[in-house]
């Protein structure tokens, strides 16, 4: 029985996926090293294990019939930050593991895997994002491979396959399976074989260019590429949920194709691996629309006849609120400082409850008082409209400029951790 | 330069008396102020168990050695919980803890096959739909308090990875420990 | 032959050190970014109302505020998210903090309502007002009973209390168990107090020097009292061991003369500052201990918000001026031992220190010989230093108030509140107009001052700017003390034991008596 090792790559550089390991634990979680390190994308790998969406379970188990509740431990060599990339490879593992093949550390292997993918429901292969800088990072274990004349196989989603020309010295597989790879290690029975496999062609040259991340099993709140729109009398400035890219069909260059071959015919290639494109369009995953745009608004105070500054900033004085229309993009209209008690700032974070975490970043000069309540620290769950204040300086000698950030996620927000949506406006205060 | 004094009569005499007795504790009081080892003040200790301030060593040292603070920050803790899970039953005492159970949620502690030196402890919420706490603190006969920020909920589930030599899970082990779910 | 042990002749006699500590402890506490969590000056009338038991009102007020808060918090620990989730305790963010409360939960239960300068409870039984100012000292009281009691007992009270505290009479039953639970407490910590032999033994020694019923206080028989106490008393614990205390005690004899004789005439009522906005300066603190006109060290009002906020004294200028400023008109009286316990008593405290960490033999020794006493013309000098630089203060300030407001709110003036306490400052600068010169020299002041408050940026801050208008006269009445203090000086200079042969002899007196009381022991 062969051992195959499996890698992730990362931009960091590859990650081998050292161990599955059945625990008497309630969640699936990834460690590194062994060690009680759990990655915080321990979470989404606890979902794409779970029946009855997660798809391992329904792929390899059931477990733990008769038992306690249990999951899975996967041990890898290093941090896998966030993304879905790591589905793909991962769902292979569950998959060499179910027949003990999985490699350990110091095993020596048949082959090595660098596979890279998003994976859904139906097994279907998504396209990711950073494979050049993924590829780039692994250079050191593609020269030891290449020093030490191993097999190591690159699988990619085929929309992904033009970044991995950076490198002539290896063949790389596109897939928009992961049965395409159990194909390859053997590991499908044959009434799993497609009705029809081509070998892939040359890399086309009008293959769509690589989208920056992104598939179906996204999440509403997963939003990486960013667009400001602008409701000009409403001044409320928001970020978008990233639009959905369609992902083009693979074009199959018919001069290039060998001849067909049935899938009970498929063997693992001795020494170069097959590559595989399945001649359908990837279907354009639709996505649902948002029940919730959170909102950044901003308001000017000021004092209402017969009140004053003070009275709004030390008592109980309602201020007169003027909404802040923006002017482009995320700038907003200028304010002059004659009569500006403050600001208010306003984030409508919906009927549902999230993290959110703001920043007021000055770049010039200071308001008096400004701040943030402990629910815009990213650590407390909160919904509905959040307002805080920041009164200004009664006389200016030069503009006061800012920028507000307003980052809004499922989870805690820390670091960069979290996936966020963000809201912004930039303003200024003039003398 | 002198001062010149008519000295009352006895009567205003122990007025004159009661003054000079407030001035004067006042005085040596303010005197020995400067002078004395100020300890743990409440608000530090509030800071502390309500999350507001997550380490200070000063304050866990404090509590080893001073039983009238450890019993502050217990009375607090169970106050502002949102689970508190007492002293196991004496009954048990022969064997390591596996299992603390509340009205609100179970702590199940279990070793790793994978890794045999590594525990789980999991946390599960019979309510799953509730919020989830996010601190666990552990606080020991002697005073000890060990605290451990937890990860978010899954599914009603938290579930953290600890080595089998890590003082809080030493404490949630030991039946002589309260356990404090914040 | 040894040092004497230390502990024997440092320590005065009844000190509670568990008091002090718990005092010091909340005197202590400091805020998230390491700054004071309550004012000075608080710490210092929580000292009082706690030694001097006179901290029942403040007790019923502190009830009365715990069902404030209860009313409007949120969570199980609602009353102490707003105790002790407060940062740094001052009234303008206890007002924020209640304001914010009722903005986003409204009142919990009726009869509660948040008004310009504080809380108006509304009771079956009648009504009750709490200034915002005010609450900074509860909140400090509260703070400390905790550290008396325990956090359980005083829980249950609240608890109870705020369960059917629909009448006065329910609060007052809580603050009736929370007095009695600090009686009980008190009864075991406060120090045993030797006021009484204290008092004896200043009238005794005072008649002796006098067949009538009229006596006489001065710098010289404070120090023969000194050292009739302790000379020659090595072992003794004597209730004046220290010259400092001596003296004091004498400063404190003679006020409460001056309180006692005229107690039945004067007013209780005597306002210590304004309770603007903020209501910073409250005068219930005092619980009436002083009457109208008695001396109150006008440091106290620069350790008050908001002119805490200002550095107006770094701590060798306040530390060098604490006591003659705390002993005020008396120091006219009583120059010589104002001078005595700054130089001598410092080198007294200093023996008491090295003695307490057991420093070496020869240090002691050193310390024995008075070695580093500051010799009185240097002294004087270095009073002469605090006076100019009180006055170049005094001139920043001037700028701060004098300065053109080109805000939009022509409806008040936040430099000069108009209920500001700007006695000595308002006749000084009224219409705020300055001649250049001056106006030039305030403000050459004012940028060469490179301390907390003292720029362009912290004066767009309105408290800053309060504080300001507070501080200024503190800081006239402080320098004007200084300067009457400083012309006796000159006057004792010019005499013809001058104060270098007064030191020149004191020397040896001290010298004296400190091998005595801490030296070696045959």
């Amino acid at each position: 029985m062969s051992l195959v090792r499996v890698f992730i790559p990362t931009t960091e550089g590859p990650v081998a996926i050292e161990r599955i390991t059945r625990e008497p634990a309630a969640q699936s979680a990834i460690c590194v090293k062994r060690t009680t390190r759990v990655l915080p994308i321990s979470a989404a790998y606890d979902a794409f294990v779970r029946a009855p969406s997660g798809v391992i379970e329904r792929e390899f188990g059931p477990w733990d019939v008769s038992g306690p509740r249990g999951a899975f431990r996967l041990d890898v060599s290093g941090p896998i930050t966030d993304g879905e990339s790591w589905q793909l490879g991962v769902f292979i593992a569950h998959a060499l593991a179910a027949e003990n093949r999985l490699a350990g550390p110091d095993d020596e292997v048949a082959e090595a895997l660098w596979i890279t993918g998003a994976l859904d429901s139906d097994l279907g292969v998504g396209a990711v994002g950073h494979v050049a800088e993924k590829l780039h990072a692994s250079a050191d274990l593609i020269d030891q491979h290449i020093k030490e004349g191993t097999a190591l196989r690159f699988f990619v989603p085929d929309t992904n396959l033009k970044s991995m020309t950076a490198r002539e010295d290896i063949e790389s597989t596109a897939v928009t399976s992961a049965k395409d790879i159990q194909r390859h290690l053997n590991l499908l029975d044959e009434a799993d074989a497609p009705a029809s496999v081509i070998p892939a062609p040359p890399i086309p040259a009008n293959a769509a260019p690589e989208p920056q991340s992104g598939n179906g099993l996204r999440t509403l709140f997963t939003v990486l590429g960013i667009s400001i729109l602008v409701a000009g009398a409403g001044a409320f400035i928001y970020f978008d949920q990233q639009p959905i890219k369609t992902v083009p069909p693979i074009v199959v260059k018919e001069k290039s194709a060998p001849e067909p071959v049935k899938a009970a015919q498929v063997k693992p290639a001795p020494k170069a691996a097959p590559k595989v494109v399945v001649a359908k369009p990837v279907t354009a995953k639709v996505k649902p629309a948002p029940a919730h745009v959170p909102t950044l608004k901003v308001y000017e105070l000021r004092a209402a006849a017969g009140s004053s500054c003070a009275a709004i900033q030390f008592s109980d004085a309602k201020p007169v609120k003027r909404a802040l229309g923006p002017v482009s993009g995320d700038q907003l209209a200028d304010s002059n400082v004659a009569g500006l008690c403050g600001l208010e700032f306003e984030v409508a974070v919906g009927p549902e409850d999230r993290f959110v975490s703001a920043a007021v970043n000055l770049t010039r000069g200071r308001f008096v008082r400004n701040r943030l309540p402990e629910t815009l620290k990213g650590n407390l769950a909160t919904k509905g409209n959040l307002r805080w204040r920041a009164h200004v300086p009664k006389r200016l000698k030069r503009p006061v400029r800012y920028n507000i950030s307003v980052s809004i996620s499922k989870t805690p927000i820390s670091g960069l951790a979290a996936q966020t949506q963000t809201l912004t406006a930039r303003h200024r205060i003039l003398p | 330069m002198t001062i010149q004094i008519n000295l009352p009569d006895d009567q205003s005499m122990a007025t004159v008396q009661e003054h000079f007795a407030d001035e004067d504790n006042v005085r040596q009081t303010l005197t020995a102020m400067r002078e004395a080892e100020p300890t743990i003040a409440f608000s530090r200790l509030w800071r502390f168990a309500s999350g507001e301030v997550t380490h200070d060593a000063d304050l866990l040292t404090a509590l080893r050695h001073d039983s009238k603070l450890a019993a502050d920050v217990n009375a607090l803790l169970q106050k502002i919980s949102w689970s508190h899970l007492p002293q196991a039953a004496a009954a048990s005492t022969d064997e390591d803890l596996r299992l603390r159970e509340t009205d609100l949620c179970a702590i199940r502690i279990e070793s790793s096959r994978a890794e045999p030196d590594q525990v789980y402890v999991i946390i599960e919420l019979k309510d799953a739909e509730a919020n989830a706490p996010r601190t666990l603190i552990t606080s020991a006969a002697g005073g000890t308090l060990e605290r451990l920020e937890l990860p978010a909920a899954q599914g009603g589930v938290i579930q953290v990875l600890l080595q089998h030599d890590d003082a809080v899970l030493i404490a949630l082990r030991d039946h002589g420990t309260e356990v404090f779910l914040r | 032959m040894e040092i004497v042990e230390a502990t024997r002749h440092v320590l005065e006699a009844g000190k509670s050190s568990e008091l002090t500590a718990l005092l010091a402890t909340v005197a202590d506490a400091t805020a998230m970014d390491g700054e004071p969590r309550f004012a000075t000056k608080i710490s210092r009338d929580l000292a009082r109302a706690v030694v001097c038991r006179k901290y029942s009102r403040g007790v019923l007020q502190l009830c009365h505020l715990v069902n404030a808060v209860d009313a409007c918090g949120t969570g199980k620990d609602r009353w102490e998210r707003f105790f002790f989730g407060l940062d740094k305790v001052r009234g303008t963010s206890i007002r924020a903090w209640l304001n914010e409360a009722v903005n986003q939960n409204d009142w919990r239960r009726p009869g509660f309502e948040i008004s310009v300068d504080g809380l108006h409870m509304t009771y079956s039984d009648g009504d009750f007002v709490l200034g915002f100012g005010r609450m900074s000292f509860l909140t400090a009281l509260l703070e400390t009973v905790i550290g008396m009691v325990g956090y359980e007992p005083v829980d249950k009270i609240f608890a109870q209390m705020t369960k059917h505290a629909t009448d006065q009479d329910e609060v007052k039953d809580a603050a009736n168990a929370l007095n009695r639970l600090i009686y009980d407490w008190l009864r075991d910590h406060l120090p045993g107090t030797h006021a009484a032999e204290k008092f004896e033994a200043i009238v005794a020694y005072l008649k002796t020097s006098s067949d009538s019923g009229s006596v006489q206080v001065s710098d010289e028989n404070i120090l023969q009292f000194w050292l009739q106490q302790n000379n020659g008393h090595a072992d003794a614990i004597s209730d004046f061991r220290t010259y400092r205390s001596a003296v004091g005690s004498f400063v404190d004899f003679l006020r409460a003369i001056e309180t006692g004789s005229t107690q039945s005439m004067v007013s209780y009522a005597r306002p210590l500052g304004t309770d603007r906005d903020a209501g910073e300066i409250d005068p219930m603190v005092l619980e009436g201990d002083d009457p109208a006109g008695a001396w109150q060290t006008p440091l106290a009002l620069l350790d008050s918000p908001p002119a805490d906020a200002i550095k107006f004294l770094n701590k060798r200028e306040r530390e060098g001026l604490d006591f003659l400023m705390d002993c005020g008109p008396l120091a006219i009286d009583l120059p010589l031992s104002i001078m005595r316990s700054e130089v001598f008593g410092s080198v007294q405290a200093r023996i008491t220190q090295a003695l307490r960490r057991k420093a070496g033999n020869n240090v002691v020794q050193d310390l024995l010989g008075c070695a580093d006493a500051e010799p009185y013309a240097e002294r004087t000098l270095r009073f002469h230093d605090y006076e100019q630089h009180l006055l170049r203060v005094q001139k920043a300030v001037l700028h701060v108030l004098t300065r053109e407001d080109p805000g939009p709110d022509t409806d008040q003036d936040p430099d000069l509140p108009e209920d500001a306490d700007t006695t000595n400052v308002v006749p000084l600068f009224a219409g705020k107009t300055l001649p250049d010169g001056a106006r030039e020299q305030s403000l050459a002041a004012f940028k060469d001052l490179n301390r907390r408050g003292f720029s362009e940026d912290d004066l767009e801050d309105p408290n800053i700017r309060e504080g300001f208008s507070i501080g200024a006269g503190a800081l006239v009445l402080a320098r004007d003390h200084l300067a009457d203090y400083l012309v006796v000086l000159a006057r004792l200079q010019s005499d013809d034991d001058d104060l270098e042969q007064v030191f020149s002899t004191d020397l040896q007196v001290f010298q004296s008596l400190f091998t005595v009381m801490y030296g070696e022991k045959e």
